[in-house]
């Protein structure tokens, strides 16, 4: 082979890539040019019949051109590739607002999360949890709590009484459990909350026949209403925010003496009066008071020694509060249009 | 109880605006609930005379009117104007409280010139059958809203029982406002002073039930209506205005406090005798009822009978009417527990009973009598000499002894004793001493009685606003009870799951639980209804009731779940069994793009393995059940570590279609306290050091032999070489032979100590089928 037949070799070879659109025909034609079989290698073979000093120079023609259509194959190959990924991924991409594979999310009931934030908060500022009965003796849910039989609060809570149980009834607060936890600590000093279901013969708009009460109690000596008034207002900062406007106001109640009311600044209207606070610009969130002495002796502390306080709220007008809920039918319900709405919306 | 600010205006002289007043007394503990304003927007209306009046038609009168400065003429359908009868009258352009703007209109070829106005219409009484008939003094022409002191405030106050006693009456309440205000507080009526008891009116008590009965005679000498103020009171009252005398008497309740009942004099026959009822004895009230009392009711008698429910309503025999012309007024004290005994049990709350049930001052009677002596001649009556006296008033009860140093400890608040005073003075009370308070309450608080009552007197006399803020000493913490933290671990391992937490009522129809083979053991004697008659003795009426409520608009993805009590009857006692429960129906997710996978049996026992692996609860086992409500095939007890949690199944298609439902509803139930019994504590076990070999198996059994038998079989025959087992087909029919199935299993073996071998495996595999061709009739597949 003649030196102008490696640049005829050359014209030929590079003609033949050119020709090759697709990653299969380039790497063809590497197989066809660079290939054990192919003209290069066949005239590198060659080369040992032509004369001495031809040689060396056609070795190196014939590597020089061997490097250079390497390198052109390589390049196109390199390009080939990069468009077959850039046309897959163009072909793979997918509508992002098709919806997600779903899963079922389940969630806690508004209810149980309006509890969740009172316990909280009043662990928090130390007090423990206590549990006591639903079906409650006649004698602690109102004689041990200074209501007699012939008390006129007793028409405050009309009670469901039990069948062939006399003496029995469904707990009309969950007071009873107070009496309780002071039997169960006297004389040591006590702070505790008793979260849980009452009855009351009772059935409309605000009022449910059954219902969820959270209560609190601090027993030690020397507990005064300026504890009681701290307790209240640092409980109350922490669940309506620092800056709410609070108000305690006289109250009555059997079982505490004096007895006061805790009104936050509405929330809906800061202070304006709307339709849920029913124009004042006031919400009565709970009521407290120091414990009644008969009360103590009731529990087992000394009212000559002692001194208490407690303080009570229905948590479900805390959650109606603070979800916006109007009646309090729809916490009964389990209607999952209602209780999926707590968490964000269902797709 | 409605509080006119008008009223307590000319009780106190000088108020703040009504705005204010209200503030004031709701920081006293009198709660204003409400606040609305009689006869706001009236303008226009004036003071008018009835010059002429003739009929036009059959219900319609033409009336013409003098206004002071002219004449207008209009028509009223109301028959109470007479000629002269001054009256309000709506000119065109007047505009009314309800915002309408009166046009003149034509009646029958009348031009009628604006309207006669009603109470109702004005805005201060709910009174709509007649014109409202003012004074004859009215001055012709002035405007009515200026005549009638309008807008007029009235605050819906609130009582608690502890101002029921001394605040039912404006007296009470204006008392309470002076005291806040600095005022010097209104003295009300001081005794009747009255001559020796009148021999000619007998009158015998008993004084465990009633302490003082005074008996007053009225007579009557001209006939004139009860005053406007009167009835423009009795009205915000919620009260209406009858004949005068009756009035009169009510008027003097609101005013202060003592409820008085006149009877018809010449209806009484004898002497008057108060006495406890007798069992069955009948009484005809004046509502028209026939009321059955009961030994401790009180009942007022002549010699004919029970002519009165003491305290609470009179009879139709000794009815005051319009021809009435001599009273006997009663003014007494009835024992408060007896009167509100018979309120509850007669549902009578009429406006005495609420004020007699509550008790009131000793004296009170004789300052009643009093002010209906000043009043009477208002209406044209006079009160005769002479007060028939039964029982003795109620001696007033000692000073109180207080340690001033009590006070200051239970309110916290730094108070001296001359402070202390002051302030008890401030409400009306005599307070002094040296080293202890000595406090004598006024007449008409009866309630306070001992050193915390003075304690609260003193605190809102001087406001809590002075309680200073100071949290409380910290006190050691109790050790809480697992049940609160276990139950809302529950909760949130279902609700991780997909259910969501659904609270129902623990008050249920008994029919419910019967047809769920979980009867009533316990149910109240009041129910409100009879879906309410029970205490549930299961979680599963609730959730199923929810379920019918979801599948009711269409929803069929159900998945609830609820924690509460149960409660079961042991002899005379009640016991309550905290439950965990779960029902799934339907599809997991809604219709859509993705399978929607219905659930099954397997679908809510997967969740129920979940939720407690999630508790940390130890290894299960599963055994058949038998509960009449479930699936006899498809129900199961579940067990760990020998305790039984609770159980499972999908409901029997005929309970299921009982309750409503269509669709398979899967449901189960669990004690909270066996779920905390069988929680495993956590321990690491050291990570394999050696490789594990996997190798499928096949077998052949019969269709009895179950999975978990073949498993424990299993189990045994390799020990500890076996770490996992996974079941991955179950297969019937050909080429498997009628009445066998082909259970898969993976299996996982690994040992400790070394690598296995292929020749160790091949050894267990071998062990295995010989165990399980033994035990379960399996034959290799
Ligand atoms: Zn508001």
């Amino acid at each position: 082979m003649a030196a102008g037949s490696v640049g005829e070799l050359r014209r030929q070879a590079l003609e033949a890539i050119d020709a090759a659109m697709d990653l299969e025909a380039v790497q063809a034609a590497r197989t066809t040019w660079l290939g054990r079989k192919g003209p290069i290698v066949d005239a590198l073979r060659s080369i040992k019949d032509r004369p001495p000093e031809e040689r060396r120079d056609l070795g190196l023609e014939l590597n020089r051109l061997r490097d250079e259509l390497e390198a052109i194959l390589s390049e196109r190959e390199g390009s080939l590739e990069e468009e077959n990924l850039r046309r897959r991924l163009v072909d793979e991409r997918v509508d992002v607002t098709l919806p997600g594979r779903p899963r079922a999310i389940g969630g806690p009931h508004p209810l149980r999360m309006a509890e969740a934030e009172l316990v909280r908060v009043l662990r928090k500022i130390g007090f423990s949890i206590v549990e006591g009965p639903e079906v409650e003796s006649e004698y602690l849910n109102f004689e041990a709590l200074n209501i007699p039989e012939d008390h006129p609060a007793r028409e405050m809570q009309d009670t469901f009484y039990l069948r062939d149980l006399p003496g029995l009834l469904l707990r009309t607060h969950t007071s009873p459990v107070q009496v309780r936890a002071m039997r169960a600590s006297a004389p040591n000093p006590l702070r505790v909350i008793c979260p849980g279901r009452v009855y009351r013969r009772d059935d409309d708009v605000t009022h449910s026949p059954v219902f969820h009460q959270i209560e609190g109690l601090a027993v030690g000596e020397g507990i005064g209403m300026h504890h009681l008034k701290a307790t209240l207002y640092e409980f109350a900062r922490q669940l309506f925010g620092a800056d709410v406007p609070l108000r305690l106001r006289p109250s009555y109640f059997p079982f505490t003496e004096p007895s006061t009311e805790l009104d936050v600044g509405c929330p809906f209207c800061h202070g304006q009066g709307c339709r849920v606070c029913k124009g004042s610009g006031w919400i009565e969130v709970l009521g407290s008071g120091m414990v009644h002495p008969h009360v103590l002796r009731e529990g087992g502390y000394d009212p000559e020694r002692f001194t208490g306080f407690a303080f009570g709220l229905g948590i479900e007008r805390t959650a109606m509060l603070r979800y916006g809920i109007d009646d309090v039918r729809l916490l009964y319900l389990g209607d999952l249009r209602f209780l999926t709405q707590f968490q964000g919306s269902e797709a | 109880m409605q509080v006119l600010y008008s009223w307590l205006r000319e009780i106190l002289g000088e108020l703040p605006l009504a705005e204010e007043v209200a503030n004031i007394l709701t920081g006293l503990g009198l709660e204003v609930e409400g606040l609305h304003r009689q006869g706001e927007g009236l303008r226009g209306a004036i003071v008018a005379k009835a010059a002429d009046v003739s009929p036009l038609t059959a219900r319609l009168w033409r009336v013409e009117l003098d206004t002071g400065s002219g004449r207008a003429v209009c028509v009223t359908g109301a028959s109470n104007v007479g000629r002269g009868a001054v009256v309000p009258y709506a000119q065109p352009g007047t505009r009314l409280p309800d915002g309408r703007t009166l046009e003149p209109a034509e009646f029958h070829g009348q031009v009628s010139e604006g309207m006669l106005l009603s109470a109702d219409e004005i805005g201060i009484g709910a009174d709509h059958d007649g014109i409202l008939i003012l004074p004859q003094d009215a001055p012709l022409g002035q405007d009515l809203a200026t005549y009638l002191g309008l807008p007029d405030a009235v605050f819906d106050v609130s009582l608690t029982p502890s101002f029921a006693q001394h605040c039912q009456n404006m007296l009470g309440v204006a008392r309470e406002l002076a005291a806040a205000l600095g005022m010097i507080l209104p003295a009300g009526p001081g005794r009747l002073r009255s001559g020796d008891g009148d021999a000619s009116l007998a009158v015998r008590t008993d004084p465990a039930l009633c302490p003082l009965y005074l008996g007053a005679r009225l007579v009557r000498e001209d006939e004139r209506p009860t005053p406007l103020y009167i009835q423009r009171r009795l009205w915000a009252a919620g009260m209406r205005p009858v004949l005068p005398i009756v009035d009169l008497t009510n008027y003097v309740m609101l005013e202060i406090g003592q409820p008085l009942h006149p009877f018809a004099d010449d209806r009484l026959v004898g002497a008057i005798q108060v006495r406890s009822a007798r069992p069955g004895e009948q009484i005809e009230t004046l509502d028209g009822l026939t009321r059955v009392l009961e030994s401790g009711d009180i009942v007022i008698c002549d010699e004919a009978g029970p002519v009165a429910l003491a305290g609470m309503m009179g009879s139709q025999r000794a009815e005051v009417t319009e021809e009435t012309a001599e009273v006997f007024l009663e003014a007494a004290l009835f024992k408060p527990a007896s009167i509100g005994a018979a309120m509850r049990r007669l549902g009578l709350r009429s406006e005495a009973a609420q004020r007699f049930a509550h008790g009131l001052p000793g004296s009170l009677p004789w300052r009643a009598l009093q002010r209906m002596s000043e009043l009477l001649p208002e209406v044209g009556w006079r009160m005769l000499p002479g007060i028939a006296v039964a029982g003795e008033e109620p001696a007033a009860p000692p000073a109180i002894n207080v340690d001033p140093h009590y006070v200051r400890r239970l309110l916290g608040i730094d108070l001296s004793q001359e402070e202390q005073c002051d302030a008890l003075r401030r409400l009306g009370f005599e307070a002094g001493g040296d080293r202890e308070l000595a406090v004598t309450p006024p007449y008409w608080r009866i309630d306070v009685m001992e050193p915390w009552d003075v304690a609260e007197e003193v605190l809102r006399s001087v406001g809590v606003d002075r309680l200073p803020e100071e949290l409380p000493p910290p006190a050691p913490r109790i050790a809480e009870p697992p049940s609160y933290a276990l139950r809302l671990e529950a909760l949130a391992a279902l609700e991780a799951l997909g259910y969501r937490d659904a609270l129902s009522y623990s008050l249920c129809d008994p029919k419910e639980l019967e047809s769920l083979g979980r009867p009533a053991e316990v149910e109240t004697a009041n129910p409100l209804s009879v879906d309410m008659q029970a205490l549930r003795t299961t979680l599963l009426q609730g959730l199923l009731k929810a379920v019918r409520h979801n599948l009711a608009y269409g929803r069929q993805e159900i998945a609830l779940c609820e924690a509460g009590r149960v409660f079961a009857r042991d002899g005379d006692a009640v016991v309550e069994t905290e439950m965990l429960a779960a029902v799934l129906a339907g599809t997991r997710l809604p219709f859509g793009r993705y399978e929607a996978e219905r659930v099954d049996f397997f679908s809510l026992k997967g969740d129920i393995e979940a939720a407690l692996r999630l508790l940390r609860v130890g290894a299960l086992d599963f055994a058949p059940s038998q509960d009449p409500a479930l699936h006899p095939g498809r129900q199961a007890d579940v067990f760990s570590g020998g305790r039984h949690l609770g159980r499972l199944g999908e409901l029997h298609p005929s309970v299921q279609r009982h309750l409503g439902l269509d669709l398979p509803v899967m449901v189960g139930e669990f004690r909270l306290a066996e779920i905390n019994l069988a929680q495993v504590a956590a321990r690491a076990k050291s990570t394999p050091r050696f490789p594990a070999l996997i190798r499928d198996l096949a077998v052949v059994v019969d269709q009895a032999v179950t999975y978990g038998r073949l498993r424990q079989v299993l189990r045994a025959a390799l020990g500890e070489l076996l770490v996992a087992e996974t079941l991955f087909d179950v297969f019937t029919g050909s080429p498997v032979p009628d009445g066998k199935k082909s259970l898969a299993l993976r299996l996982t073996l690994q040992s400790p100590e070394r690598t296995l071998t292929d020749a160790d495996a091949e050894a267990a595999i071998a062990r295995a089928l010989q165990a399980l061709g033994e035990h379960c009739g399996a034959q290799l597949r």
